[in-house]
């Protein structure tokens, strides 16, 4: 199905270049492109992930396989040249067959008769005169799905399976979409993370967004905002996390213009940047104060999941405060740990650390208490939730879409209705109509042959 | 979680079971024990359904998650996918001992790393588990009895067979690499938009959605062979064969390489 010799050599004159053509445009051609391209993406996976830009010394003992990393690692391969090239040649391949196979069946009509590469001939005796066995036959035929073209008798010429055709044809052309699709992405594709904690709204501007790519292609959003509230996490008995919600709110000057239940695999688009929930975590609000300074009052999105996971916040002045959050707090053998994730006693454990690295006071603070160790004060205001989201826009995603359903239902009329046609000559002989059946299918033979098989035998007598 | 257990281990007994009574009856052409293995693999497969409901019933949710279940679910679709053919096309039922060593060694690969069930992860939380899923294992079924099928083609044909049989059989190899084609396509592109949804990209080059990506290409160029090279007998029997390679890195080799498809979820 993929390429033909008909169309591209007219573009280009000399009979090098229209052999260079024929050969490359050839169906052999196109099918070695896919084996080629499916074996190097395969063998590319097994290669290490050596990343020789932060480490040029790596595989430096190993010549060869520093030279594959180099060349062929997928990442590499699949943005080089030649992939591309492959891509758009196979495109180019796909196209021209598409106007091929179209102009072919355009002439030919759309049943001229057996024109398959696989044939198989009954001959059989109707009892009745040539035209009633003609009207019989092509009764029987029609039943069987086949559609009947008006010929001079004695020949009766139908065929099957243009649905099937169509399908070949619109399954080609989704390929053509979704390459459309990648290269829109392409062009268009922006992507950052954006953290928001409860009770904080952040604005949507630009400078909000973390691990950006293509900045430039982020539209701007005057006077946007974007902020959480009732954070929801459900978990397992034993404790994983099995679903966790929220609600988004986009502000427009403080009030809020949209809110919608988010969670993951149910995100808000916001102007065409496609926001899905990512990974959230708690967002303790810290206070602390050394002789009446304040060195720390901040809330800080911290990553304190599972219980007992540390994390810091810088002071002021130097040195960090380090914390672990204990969500439902307990003590196992002395030992601080958590009955749940669910925070229904929350309790931070911390260690006030100086610049120079020394612990200095280490404690436990209850939820909404203060305490005092070797002249520092830790307080635990508040504990809320922080959330991630992956703002997206992509301007491909309805070409892939559109690609994706028009291929399915390619395929499925494709593989339903395969193309099959039919030749009856009638002769008529001294009793009733002689009949020579000639079927013709360019795919799976056999199978074909047994429906011709079934149908014949209500035609007429096998001769 | 005792009874589903009880249960497959069951479904492994009796496909064992007609695993060598189908083998013995053909080394010692008794045609009796061929048709008893029939129905008892009949039977292991209603008990490996059986198996595979109470999995869900006990994990609330249907059996996707983790190499256990995805095990349970791949042999079954193997097996579902290749007992309608035989029922109507006699001749493949000759290539049972074939399917049941496919059937029981994915079934294998998931009983030695048996996993609790535990209820949905979040991001599988999506309309798309079901689709991308359920066509991922009608593709992996469909590929992997149709090389059961070219292994059968071969097979006759080396033993002098009938002409007509292998025809037959040739067909029916392709067809099912068309089937599996349509549902591999599916797969990818129902994985692609529920990518874009959770990760924000339809495409990552991953190892898993490379390989995706490979067979797609492998089984595209078989097809392609067939429909407009016309290759037909042995040679498009040995190409069928050798695709399977890919189908069972996709799905099983891939995980020694890296983790990183589930991983990211």
């Amino acid at each position: 199905m993929i390429a033909t010799t008909r169309v591209a050599p007219a573009v280009l004159g000399g009979a090098v270049r229209r052999a260079l053509l024929r050969a490359l445009s050839s169906r052999p051609a196109a099918m070695c492109v896919m084996g080629a391209a499916a074996l190097a993406l395969g063998l590319a996976t097994f290669l290490p992930s050596v990343d020789l830009a932060a480490n040029p010394q790596a595989l430096a003992d190993r010549p060869i396989a520093r030279f594959l990393v180099e060349h062929l690692a997928l990442q590499r391969l699949v943005e080089g040249p030649a992939f591309l090239a492959a891509i758009v040649y196979l495109g180019a391949a796909i196209g021209l067959s598409i106007v091929h196979r179209l102009r072919t069946f355009v002439r030919r009509g759309a049943a001229a008769g057996p024109a398959g590469r696989f044939r198989v001939e009954r001959r059989f005796v109707v009892d009745a005169p040539v035209d009633a066995a003609r009207d019989r036959i092509a009764g029987a035929l029609r039943r069987a799905g086949y559609r009947i073209v008006d010929t001079a008798a004695p020949t009766i010429e139908g065929s099957r399976g243009t649905a099937g055709f169509f399908g070949s044809i619109a399954f080609h052309a989704s390929l053509l979409v979704v390459l459309a699709g990648a290269a829109t992405s392409a062009m268009t594709r922006t992507s950052g993370e954006i953290l928001l904690a409860e009770g904080f709204p952040a604005p949507l501007v630009h400078s909000s967004f973390h691990s950006i790519q293509h900045p430039e292609r982020l539209p701007q959003w005057p006077e946007r905002s974007l902020t959480i509230r009732d954070f929801s996490a459900d978990y397992s008995r034993t404790g994983t996390n099995v679903d966790f919600a929220l609600v988004l709110s986009l502000l427009r000057g403080g009030a809020v213009e949209r809110e919608s239940v988010v969670r993951v695999n149910h995100g808000m688009a916001v102007d065409g940047l496609d926001l899905a929930l990512h990974r959230y975590g708690f967002a303790p609000e810290i206070g602390a104060h050394e002789e009446g300074r304040e060195r720390l009052g901040a809330v800080g999105a911290l990553q304190l999941i599972p219980p007992g996971r540390e994390d810091a916040l810088p002071l002021e002045g130097g040195g960090e405060l380090r914390v672990r959050l204990y969500p439902d707090f307990t003590l196992r053998g002395g030992t601080p740990a958590s009955r749940s994730p669910v925070p229904r006693d929350p309790v931070i454990e911390f260690d006030w650390v100086e610049s120079a690295g020394d612990i200095v006071a280490s404690g436990r603070v209850r939820l909404g208490e203060e305490v005092k160790v070797a002249g520092r004060t830790v307080r635990f205001e508040s504990l809320n939730y922080w959330a991630s989201f992956l703002g997206t826009r992509d301007d491909g995603m309805w070409l892939l879409l559109l690609g994706s359903l028009l291929g399915t239902a390619g395929l499925i009329l494709r593989f339903a209705c395969p193309d099959r046609s039919v030749r009856v000559h009638l002769a008529p002989r001294a009793e009733g109509t002689s009949a020579t059946l000639v079927a013709a299918t360019r795919c799976f033979p056999a199978l074909h042959e047994e429906s011709i098989d079934e149908l014949v035998p209500g035609l007429g007598t096998t001769a | 979680m005792k009874t589903e257990a009880l249960l497959l281990w069951a479904a492994v007994a009796l496909y064992a079971a007609a695993f060598a009574l189908d083998l013995g009856g053909g080394i010692f052409r008794k045609s009796r024990a061929r048709a008893i293995a029939w129905r008892v693999w009949i039977v292991g497969l209603a008990v490996h359904l059986c198996a595979g409901i109470g999995r869900w019933w006990i994990a609330g949710h249907a059996p996707v998650q983790g190499v256990y279940e995805n095990s349970l679910s791949g042999s079954f679709a193997v097996a579902a996918v290749y007992l309608p053919l035989a029922w109507r096309l006699p001749a493949l039922r000759r290539a049972l001992p074939g399917l049941l060593a496919v059937v029981l060694l994915v079934l294998g690969n998931g009983i030695t790393v048996r996993d609790a069930a535990v209820p949905l992860e979040p991001p599988f939380r999506s309309g798309w588990l079901v689709v991308h899923v359920a066509f991922a294992w009608l593709a992996f079924g469909a590929f992997l009895v149709s090389a059961v099928v070219a292994g059968l083609q071969l097979t006759t044909a080396r033993r002098g067979g009938a002409g007509d049989r292998i025809a037959v059989l040739d067909d029916t190899c392709g067809r099912l690499i068309f089937f599996g084609f349509a549902c591999d396509t599916i797969m990818i592109a129902s994985g692609a938009l529920w990518a874009h949804s959770l990760w924000g990209r339809y495409w990552g080059w991953d190892p898993v959605e490379t390989w995706s990506l490979v067979t797609w290409l492998v089984y595209g160029a078989n097809l392609h062979a067939r429909l407009t090279l016309g290759w037909r007998g042995p040679r498009a029997a040995w190409l069928a064969l050798a695709s399977a390679v890919t189908v069972v890195i996709t799905f099983f080799g891939i995980r020694f390489i890296s983790d990183v498809h589930t991983e990211l979820l």
